[in-house]
């Protein structure tokens, strides 16, 4: 007699796929011959297995674009970078704030920007490096969650306070994003607020250890918006990035528009 | 390590955007599913095993999808019986590219996931029950259940294969 778990649905199902044990599909395979309707049942899911392969053709995917490894060339940017930002933390923390209208520093910043701007998007190389030993690497904000990186440097040093640094990042389709750092500056908001002006979208705040503006040209509103508050996050060493934020991120890339910087 | 995942990235990036697409439903969707996807399996240190690269990639894959878009839905998905036998009533004829592809789509979401895993990637059920992270024995019942459920669709669609059709105008008369 039988055992009805033998030739069960469920049991057919793997018998068809090829995932039991020889023994047991050996057992299976001769008690088929004496169940007409088992066998009928293993002909259909045999069918059927074979039609839904054929009946769903693969979708044609989007282009394989892997993030890129960080380019050789770039290796020394988080150091000087480190560098770069301990001098202004250093200034900053010596009490060299600033006490002048927003709009001094961040006419520094437009400057940095559009300099940079002006240059070709090839050359990345900074127009002034600075390294110091001992640095700690990875002091200025990884922005690989808005997928821009990192590809230019550039220090104002004759500014007050210690002057600031400009960061530029890149993203996948050549946009340029501006991450400007200065001594503290508190006539700018606690949280990045829009200060757009000569026709640079801007977003600038200040935390107690430095002022922060992040610049794009043509860039949509809301994710200029996800940026600063990206930075404002990793700057304030707030742990972890919540999905809202990520999610945020990653739908103002797909829906706005591109970037003219 | 990198080139390995790249290498696997590249051999299965078809087949992981068709199982994305499944998974959210829209080619948008599954884009940046499969970028967010790449991304993580890059920063990631791959299985050992060279035969184990592939599922992992798709639990990745799976495991993002489920972090960003359905976090607590999984839960209500874990009590899962093997469906009962019942009387045989499935006509073969009926089992055409046409009313396949209409079943698979008014399949549920769960069902659809198993079909696509084991029929159309081609994983074994262990596999398939490491990237679902559920045991064999789920993976089993839930392949036999999507089956039916896809045997019930195409019996109850109203496409026929027109030589089925006929013959049934056939028989009826």
């Amino acid at each position: 007699m039988t055992d009805p778990e033998q030739l069960s649905w469920t049991t057919l199902n793997a018998y068809v796929d090829g995932e039991l044990k020889p023994d047991v599909a050996a057992k299976v395979a001769a008690a088929l011959a004496d169940d007409r309707e088992a066998a009928a049942r293993v002909a259909t899911l045999t069918k059927l297995r074979a039609t839904v392969k054929a009946a769903s053709p693969v979708p044609a995917p989007p282009p394989l674009v892997l993030p890129q490894a960080r380019p050789p060339m770039t290796r020394w940017l988080p150091w000087t970078a480190a560098a770069c930002f301990a001098l202004l933390i250093g200034a900053a923390s010596l009490g060299i704030a600033y006490r002048q209208s927003p709009g001094s520093s961040l006419s520094a910043a437009v400057a940095a920007h559009q300099s940079w701007l002006a240059q070709s998007p090839a050359s990345a190389a900074p127009r002034l490096g600075v390294e110091l030993a001992g640095a700690e690497a990875g002091a200025l904000p990884d922005l690989s969650l808005a997928s821009l990186r990192l590809v230019h440097l550039s220090l104002d040093p004759a500014g007050r306070g210690g002057g600031g640094m400009l960061a530029g990042y890149v993203g996948p389709n050549g946009c340029r994003v501006g991450l400007w750092i200065a001594p503290v500056e508190e006539a700018l908001p606690l949280h990045p607020a829009v200060q757009d002006r000569d026709g640079l979208a801007i977003r600038a705040w200040h935390d107690e250890r430095a002022s922060y503006a992040v610049l794009g040209r043509g860039i949509d509103a809301a994710r200029l918006d996800g940026i600063a508050a990206l930075v404002a996050r990793i700057t304030r060493d707030e742990p972890g990035v919540p999905r809202e934020q990520v999610a945020v991120l990653a739908e103002a890339r797909s829906v706005g528009p591109a970037c003219l910087g | 390590m990198r080139i390995i995942v790249e290498r696997a990235l590249r051999q299965n990036w078809e087949r992981l955007f068709s199982y994305a697409l499944r998974l959210s439903g829209n080619r948008d969707g599954a884009a940046d599913l499969l970028q967010s996807c790449a991304t993580k399996a890059l920063a990631a240190a791959p299985p050992e095993e060279g035969e184990r690269i592939r599922a992992w990639l798709f639990a990745i894959l799976r495991n993002t999808w489920i972090d960003e878009h359905r976090r607590g839905v999984t839960g209500a998905l874990a009590a899962e019986e093997a469906p009962e036998d019942e009387s045989w009533r499935h006509d073969d004829r009926l089992i055409a590219a046409i009313t396949v592809r209409q079943a698979l789509e008014r399949l549920d979401p769960l069902h659809r996931e198993i079909v696509e895993l084991v029929d159309l990637a081609g994983f074994r059920y262990g596999e398939a029950a490491d990237i679902l992270g559920v045991p064999v024995g789920t993976v089993m019942s839930r392949l036999s259940r999507a089956r039916l459920s896809l045997l019930n669709a195409i019996e109850g669609g109203a496409i026929r294969p027109f030589a089925a059709r006929q013959r049934k105008r056939a028989s009826n008369t």
